[in-house]
Formats: C-alpha cells, structure tokens, sequence
C-alpha cells in the first residue's frame, strides 16, 4: 500500500496545477451535489415542522363568506373520520403597504382575529397586544420585507384609505395562508371585514387516523353543496395534507433541482476528464511503467496508484468541500424556506451530505478502475517499446501534401482526428454545459423585461387602468365616452374571473372542474395574451384554454369540445387555441357572444383602458374621478363632514346611496331631502366607479420580483457552465501539452512560434466544441420545448441563440488558448538536452 | 568571405541549485557564408551550449550574437522562431522526428512553417528525398518503420528544405551506427559543395574530417582554429593529417 501511495503522491507532485485543477472540478461537483440532496432531504421535513410548530390542522378549506354556512359544518361533527376542526374567518386582498421610506410596496394580507387564530393555531400574543389601540402580529417573514420591528407602525392602504396599526410582535405561520397572514383585535377585524370585500371562513380539519383525507375533503364539499342548493365550486378552496406538502416540496425544491442538475454535469464532466487524464498519463508515462514492471512492480499496483491518485484528490476535496457543502445547503434550505414563509430553524441533515461526498469518491475511484485498468495491457518489453500504439501504422489523415490556405488549421484539425476518441469526451462535457449556459440564457433573457414576463405568466390582459362600473351605464356609449378622453389609446370591454365549470372532458366522464372565464368581444385587439398555438375564439361557440386547463380536462386537446356550465345553463364549445400563463393557470378565453350563450343577460362589468406612451396613469386617474366620482367605496368609507349642514347632508346620502350600490345591487337611485323650506336633490348619476385599479403597474411590481429571480438564476447556470468549461479546457490543455511535450519542442523547433502552436492546440477544440454546441443547441431547444409544452411559452429567437453559440465558442476557444500558454515554457534547448 | 553570423563576448551561463555555472565565457566567433565549420571540444566544453546560442535555439545570458547586422540575440522567443524557420535548419543527433507523421509530412512540417504549399513545393522535396537517398516507397512511412540513417536523411531534407542561410548540426552521427553515418556525412559534403554553409559540432574525427574549418572548444572559450585544405586529389590524406596535427596540438 505505501508503494502505491508513494507513487500517486509522486504522480500528484509532479502535476501539481493539473491536480488543483482537479480539486476545483471534484470540490465545486461534491458541494452542489451534497448540498443540493442535503437540501431536498431538509425541504421535505420543512411543512411537517410548520404544522407541528405552529399547531395548525392539517387540512385547510377556505369558503368565500357570501356562500359560507355553520351548517356545513355538520358534516363535520359526528364524522368519524374527522379528529378535530375549527373555523375562523378572515379578509384577505392585495393590498398596499407603506414603507418605512413612504413608498409603497404590493402585497397579499390576510387578516385574521386573534380569537381565530387562537383557534387554528398554538397562537399566544404577547401582552402588548392586548394594550396598544390597533395591535397587529404579523408573520415573521414580513419583518425583513417591510423591514419592521416591535412598536413600529403597520401602514396599509386600501381603496385610498390609510389604516394603522401597532406591530406588537411577529410569529412563524402554520400552514394555511403561511406568510400573509397578520393578526389583529377582534375591533379592528370587524371595521375591515365590513370594508374589504374579499371575505372568507377558514375551517381546518385533522383526520382520524387511517382516514383518507381527499374523500373528507370532497365528502364535505357534498354536503356542503346539498346544503346550500349551490355550486359552490367557485367559491370553495380545499388543501389535503399531503397535497400540501407535496406541492411546497415542489415549490421548494426548484433551486435544489436546478443545482443538483448543474451538478450532473460537472460529475459528468469530472468521470470524462479522469478517463481522458489516465489515458494519457499511461501514454505518457509508458516508459515509466515499463521500468518499474521491470523492477517488479505489478501492473495491479501501478493501476492501483492511478486509482489512488484519483481518490486522494477526491478526499481532499471531500475534506475541503464537506463545510462549504453544508453552507450552501443552509442557504438552500432558507430560500426553500422563505417560498413558504418559514423563519422558524432549519437542520441540515448531514447525512446526505456524507452519502454524498462518499458516492462522488466511490464514482471517481471506479472511473479510475476503469481506465487504469489498461496499464495491464502493457507487459515490460511493450512498454518500453511505447506501447502497441506507436507500431500501428494508421492512415495519414489530411496529408500535409494538400494543405491549402492556413497550415496551422491543418495541423489542428489534422491533430484533432489522431486524438478524435479523446475528443468525444470533451464533446460530451462541452455539450451539457452548453444546455446549462443556454438554457439559463434562453430563460434570462426571455424573462428579462417585465413585459415578457407578464406576457408568458399572465395569460391576462393588462391595460393600464381597469374600471369597475357601477349602475345603470351603457357599456359601449361609456366606452366610446373613455376613449374620447385625451390620452387614451384603446378602451377594451372585458369580463374577467368569472367562475366556470367544464363539466365532461373528451373521455365522456362526468367531470366537475373550476375554471375562470376572461371574456373579451374580439381578441386581435388584446396585447399580453399569448397564443401558443392556434387561433383565438373567433365565433361564439369557440374557445381558448390553457396548457394547465387542457391537463385538468384529461384527454382534451386542440379541436376538442368541452362543455361548460355557468349559473346551471351548459354550451358546448371547440377548443380553438392554447395560451400562455402561469399566474392564472386554469382559465378559459370566450368571445362576449359565446359568453351570451349562457348568460344572455350579460353586460361587460370592466373597462379596459390603454393609455399612450407618456400620459401618466395616476393623473388620468384623477381626470376619470373628477368626470365620474370617486371610486364607490371611497363615498361609504367617508366620514359624514362639512362645513355646511347641506354639504353634511349630501354625504350621508351619498354613503347611504353607496352601500346600496355595493350591498343590495341597487343600479340607480334619487333622493329629495326636505330641509326645512329647502329642498336637496341628488342621485347615483356621478357614482359610475366602483372599483379602479392599475393593472399593469401592480402586475409590474409582481413581474419585477420574478425577473431578479429568473436574472439569478439564469446568471448561476451560465457561471456554472463558465466555470467547468475552463476547468475542463485547462486540465485537458494541460494534459494535452505534456503528453506532446517532445512533439510541441520539435515543431518550435522548426521555427513555429508559441502563439502559432498556442492557435494549434486551442483550433483543435474548435470542431468539437462547434459540434457539441449544436447538439447543445439542439438539446436546450428541446428542454425549452418542454417548458413550453408544460409551463409556458417562452418564444426563443434564433438570433440570440446563434449570437450565445457564438459567445460559448468564442469562449471555449479563449479558454483553450490561456490554458496553452504553457507551451510558452517549453525550450527547445531543454528539449534537445533531455 | 562574407560573414553570416557573428558573437560578441558571448556568455552563457546556468543555475544549478544555486551554483552559477559559466558554459560560454566571453567567446567571440564569425561564421563565414559556405563554410563547413565545425565545432569540435571534449564534452562539457559547451560546444552543444554554443551551437544553441547561436541558432536562435537557446538565448545568451550575456553578450551578443549578429545574423548579418541583426543582433538576434534581444529577440523575443517568437520572433528567434521566425529567425529560426526563416534562415536556420537544423538537424539533431536525436533526429526529432515527428512520429505521429510520415515521411513527407514531417518535411512538409518544417516547409510549411516558413512558406505557402505548392506544386512546386512538393516537387522539391520528392527531389531532395531522392537526392538523399529515400525512395518513394518510403514516402508514406512512419519514422519508426525507417531505420537510423534514413530517418536522420528525412531529417537533413527537413532542414534544408527552405533553403536556409545556415544549417546547424548537432552530432548527426551520433546515434548511427557506422555505414548509416557514412551516408548521412556524404549528404552534408553534398550540400556543403553546393554551397551551403553549415556548423556541425561533432567529437568524432571521421565527421569533422568533412568541414573546412574546425574550432577546438574548452571551457567555454575558443583555444584553436583550423581551416582545412581544400577538397582534391590527395584529399583525404592530407586533410587527415592536418586535422590530426591540429587536434594533437590542442590537447585532443
């Protein structure tokens, strides 16, 4: 044993650079690799820790409060599949939030009452929150969001109305609603209930041991439904346990995916770079071995000492990699962490990355065995004779005889098909990096400009500003009357999120599934919703899905036709196109006449407006209020003031005219107040808005978030790529000029310069890595033909791919061409007198 | 006789674990356009060290050496290369052929550095090869599918192949046995005859025997010159003994 150590430590001595190099490529495959297994092991335990620590049920069914009812409720009672339940309810909407620099910052609260949540969770507020006028807990990820500390004040804006609240304390979230959720006194809860309108009755279940959770679920939902003579479908969200868990996991473990397969490439690349290195370290070293068989050692032991060499490097960078590996799992962990909103603390199991590290060792000494193994090829005599290969007269490839134009492209090229079985591997490894590189180009640069991204992700048309109408307008004189308005470009009268139901798919079965319809008169008109393939709904028994509505109606597909109920009338109608989206997944795109189909009654409820480059969108706002009054809630919100006991009067009114508006549907109403001698008159006729909201721009802080996202990790891929490209052209360079030390001192001999045989040795890769970057091309094509197929459409432009294949050619060749600046080294003189 | 190549006060020395060790000392020498010259020393005497220095092959370390009025000796290594392919040919006593190529690549390596292909090119070797002695049937073999003398014959067309100013030989001999060496001296008399100048270092009397001018070599310095009678009808005998007297002089 201490024979064959000797002679790896004397082989590692004297390829010292190539040996670090080595370390790098193994240290950074293990770190990934542990981590990212570390990770995926640490990510499954993530929600379980949750609903232990925070003491929540485990199956969770929010039910919007206008179709809630305690009678459900007994389903739940007397079932002996339930172990627990209890219900609170909530108000959640997207909100505004000030910052603590008087910006404002987009985002998804949901309010829960203390008693509530002291139900659903192990929930204790701290004293202050019993003492301070408007207490809020908050859950513990929104400390760093809003940057927010005990005592500091918790402003959010709604409907342009400001409320504050006192953050008495933060605490770590179970699992329904994790991080959005914030706690308030029973008080303040009952003022916002009464003015958001987004309402709901959380109740969360825990099973019997044994019971199966998704029949609970649906069994409620039943009776639920029988219960209220409803469809409830639009209204009621259920999570099972294990659903939950197992689309966090998913959700959490993207990262760990993306890392554990940029890991796979460099492993990869690490087994072709050991076999390529054995190889001609026996070519070169031939002699060598002939001596030492001579003197008596085995060709076992010398194939022993290459293995051994291979898996010194490997311990060491086990022993360097174990510490970092752990780091970045912990960083893994906690961005997996915060996709759920969990701060509460993380373990990192080591013990993958133990097995880990072990697999990498145990891998590089097998592919060691693997190529060392043909030292046994070589008996005493041969291989002082240098082997059998030298005495195999090949057939000249490229005869110099026929060089035409530049001979040291010749001699490269010429160089290359002596070596070509050395270069396949070096084809592989260049391949997969390429895939890494361009693929995370392909996503970086798609998703690069917001608009891309709301395009791809939205499958929504976004305007500029979206107007909610009220009363008794006639949609298209008001939208003729909005884009009359200076400013404006287009006016677009949509319905949008409307719940559907598709009720048989293509496999004749009797199917129930939710869908939200987006209905608009004629979809050329429309700008962020993507078509992937087909063609918009065009007449009124066509539609457009998504590629996740056409997965949820099984066995549907392009040309099909579903059938969809809305408020209990069924058309059927033929799938025409697919588009684009993430965000809104499970929806449905229908002409305003296929609308009508099943609600004849149907009048566009929203105004879509698009304003020229330049008009400011929150200055057109004000025009829009001064033209049509204030948003409607603005009026029932408003305190009863003015100077004048007329001017008092006219506001009451108009509170009271609002809720009716909002509350009981009234379209249109008058009043005649009798004030003494006087008279005040009035009517809804100036209360036109209900809601106005900034599409685009809300939407546009969501995207902006995604875009650093996808810019991060679409930078890490190519960085990876960058890294293991130069890694690999430097060790095989290196090896390459050692194995060709005596040939290299000839030819400068001869009078080639460094630079020319630097050109030589760097052209030799160009063919290979030209290849590999077309079968790379090819084979990212594809994987985003994947990502189309299943996610979204990401269009991908030729030019730019053929420009990033450029980019990775140009690279490798400047990889190669520093790497060989060791021929620079090689004297002539030294060469001669060896 | 026009001068080709000059040294002044050439030194060359080298590190060896912290021991300067001085090879050339100081050596002043002129390298005369068709001569045969001949560098001649026990070993150790830096004749090797000497052929290198003034080929372009290996730098000095003090002093300087003239290719006409070029000082090649502040070159950068890639222009000494250019230099080097330009107006050097070289043939060494290890040979140094490429053995990944045949026959006619390896020439056409050498030729290819310092000039464009073309028929012409090609036609020129397949003379030179013939000249030499390599018949057609060795064209398309591998180095180590030729014995001693014929490789070192490729070799000698490799270095003459761009018709170079000066052709440096370095024991051409040396790793031949004695007929094989015979061949390989009759090319280098050819070629001296057809003009070319040539500088050989050599320890054996055989070889030596066929330069015109012969320097004796110890310690880095110069210590004895000797031009040698012109080729006739009593060449051999006389120059024999010239050489013979020239050598026992010196200390040989």
């Amino acid at each position: 044993m201490k024979k064959i150590l000797r002679l790896s430590f004397a082989n590692i001595k004297k390829h010292k650079k190539e040996s670090v190099l080595f370390l790098i490529l193994i240290t950074l495959g293990m770190v990934l690799l542990s981590a990212a297994v570390s990770a995926v092991t640490g990510i499954g335990k993530i929600t379980p820790r949750m609903v232990e620590e925070s003491g929540c049920y485990k199956n969770l069914v929010s039910i919007r409060q206008a179709h809630y009812s305690d009678r459900y409720l007994e389903f739940l009672e007397d079932n002996p599949d339930v172990e627990s339940f209890d219900h609170t309810s909530f108000v959640s909407d997207m909100i505004k939030v000030r910052t603590k620099d008087e910006g404002d910052i987009l985002a998804d609260i949901s309010f829960v009452p203390l008693s509530g949540e002291c139900r659903m969770e192990s929930f204790e507020p701290d004293p202050e929150f019993r003492t301070a006028a408007h207490p809020i807990v908050l859950a513990s990820a929104n400390r760093d969001k809003f940057e927010l500390s005990e005592g500091d004040d918790f402003t959010i804006i709604w409907d342009n109305k400001e409320f504050t609240f006192t953050v008495t304390g933060f605490y770590e979230t179970g699992i329904w609603n994790y991080g959005t959720k914030a706690v308030i006194n029973e008080v303040d809860f009952a003022y916002l209930e009464n003015v958001m309108d987004d309402r709901f009755e959380m109740i969360g279940i825990n099973t019997a041991a044994g019971a199966d959770e998704q029949s609970v679920l649906s069994g409620f939902k039943a009776f639920a439904e029988e219960a209220s003579i409803n469809d409830l479908s639009g209204s009621w969200y259920s999570s099972a346990y294990e659903e939950t868990i197992a689309n966090n996991n998913i959700n959490m473990s993207i990262l760990s995916i993306i890392t554990m397969i940029m890991s796979a490439v460099i492993v990869i690349a690490i087994m072709i770079m050991i076999r390529f290195r054995i190889v001609s370290d026996i070519q070169e070293q031939i002699v060598s071995i002939g001596v030492l068989e001579a003197i008596g050692y085995t060709s076992g032991q010398i194939a022993a000492s290459y293995i051994a060499e291979y898996v010194l490097i490997a311990l060491a960078g086990a022993l360097i990699g174990a510490a970092p590996a752990m780091i970045m799992a912990k960083g893994l962990l906690k961005n997996a962490a915060s996709s759920v909103y969990y701060g509460g603390p993380l373990t990192v199991p080591a013990a993958p990355v133990f097995i880990c590290t072990m697999a990498v060792i145990a891998f590089v000494g097998i592919t060691a065995l693997s190529r060392a193994c043909t030292v046994k090829k070589y008996p005493p005599v041969m291989a002082f004779r240098k082997g059998i290969e030298t005495h195999s007269f090949k057939k000249n490839i490229l005869p110099l005889a026929k060089t035409k134009g530049n001979v040291h492209i010749r001699l490269a090229i010429k160089a290359l098909f002596q070596n070509a079985g050395n270069h396949l591997g070096l084809t592989v490894c260049i391949m997969a990096c390429t895939v890494l590189a361009l693929t995370g180009f392909i996503l970086g640069t798609f998703f690069a400009s917001p608009e891309r991204i709301l395009s791809s992700v939205c499958g929504h048309e976004l305007c500029d500003i979206r107007i909610e109408a009220l009363g008794d307008i006639e949609p298209e004189a008001f939208a003729a009357e909005l884009k009359g308005m200076p400013g404006v470009r287009q006016v677009l009268t949509p319905a949008v999120g409307i719940g559907v139901k598709a009720v048989n798919g293509n496999d004749g079965m009797d199917k129930d599934i939710p869908l939200i319809a987006e209905v608009y008169e004629d979809y050329s008109e429309t700008s962020t919703i993507i078509l992937t393939k087909g063609r918009f709904p065009e007449h009124e028994n066509e539609l457009c899905v998504t590629v996740q509505s056409l997965k949820m109606i099984i066995g549907a597909q392009m040309g099909d036709t579903i059938t969809l109920e809305y408020g209990k009338v069924k058309k059927d109608y033929v799938i025409t196109g697919i588009v684009n989206s993430v965000v809104n997944p499970n929806t449905v795109y229908i002409t305003k006449e296929g609308f009508k189909r099943m609600n004849p009654a149907y009048t566009p409820p929203a105004f879509d407006i698009y304003l020229n480059e330049g008009t400011d969108s929150k200055e057109f706002a004000e025009l829009l209020r001064e033209r049509y009054g204030k948003e409607i809630a603005d009026y029932k919100d408003d305190e009863i003031t003015g100077d004048t006991l007329e001017e008092k009067i006219r506001a009451a009114a108009d509170k009271k005219m609002a809720e009716a508006m909002t509350k009981q549907g009234v379209s249109y109403m008058e009043y005649a107040i009798s004030v003494g001698d006087k008279i005040i008159t009035g009517s809804t006729s100036l209360m036109k808005i209900k809601t106005l909201t900034f599409e685009r721009e809300d939407i546009e802080e969501v995207a902006d978030m995604l875009l650093v996202s996808f810019a991060g990790i679409a930078v890490i891929m190519m960085a990876v790529s960058a890294i293991v490209v130069s890694l690999i052209l430097s060790i095989l360079m290196a090896s390459t000029i050692r194995r060709q030390y005596k040939e290299l001192g000839i030819m400068k001999g001869l009078g080639y310069t460094s630079r020319e045989l630097k050109f030589q040795l760097a052209f030799r890769i160009v063919p290979v890595a030209v290849l590999a970057v077309i079968l790379g091309t090819v084979l990212s094509i594809l994987l985003i033909g994947v990502v189309n197929a299943f996610v979204c459409k990401v269009i991908v432009s030729a030019s730019s791919i053929a420009l990033m294949d450029i980019v990775v050619l140009i690279y490798c060749f400047i990889c190669a061409y520093i790497s060989a600046r060791r021929i620079k080294k090689i004297s002539v003189y030294e060469l001669i007198s060896e | 006789m026009n001068t080709v190549l000059r040294t002044e006060k050439l030194c060359k020395s080298f590190s060896n674990a912290g021991l300067q060790q001085h090879v050339i000392k100081n050596l002043d020498l002129e390298i005369f356009e068709g001569d045969f010259t001949v560098i001649m020393g026990a070993s150790g005497s830096g004749k090797s060290t000497l052929l290198y220095a003034l080929s372009g092959m290996d730098k000095p370390t003090f002093g300087k050496v003239y290719f006409g009025e070029e000082e090649i000796s502040s070159y950068d290594n890639d222009r000494l290369a250019v230099f080097r392919r330009n107006h050097c040919g070289f043939v060494f006593q290890s040979i140094y052929l490429l053995d990944n190529m045949d026959v006619f690549d390896n020439i056409m390596t050498g030729a290819l550095a310092a000039r464009k292909n073309s028929p012409e090119l090609v036609e020129h070797i397949k003379t030179l090869l013939n000249q030499v002695g390599i018949s057609e049937d060795m064209w398309k073999k591998y180095p180590n599918q030729l014995s001693g003398g014929e490789c070192q014959r490729v070799g000698i067309v490799r270095a003459v192949i761009n018709e170079p100013k000066l052709l440096f030989a370095d024991e051409p001999t040396g790793a031949l046995n004695s007929s094989s060496g015979q061949d390989v001296l009759d090319v280098f008399t050819e070629l001296h005859k057809s003009g070319q100048s040539i500088v050989m270092v050599t320890h054996d009397i055989k070889t030596a025997l066929r330069g015109s001018r012969v320097i004796y070599l110890r310690d880095g310095g110069i210590v004895g010159e000797h031009r040698m009678p012109d080729y006739g009808t009593e060449e051999n005998k006389q120059r024999r003994g010239s050489l013979q007297d020239f050598l026992n002089e010196m200390g040989w």
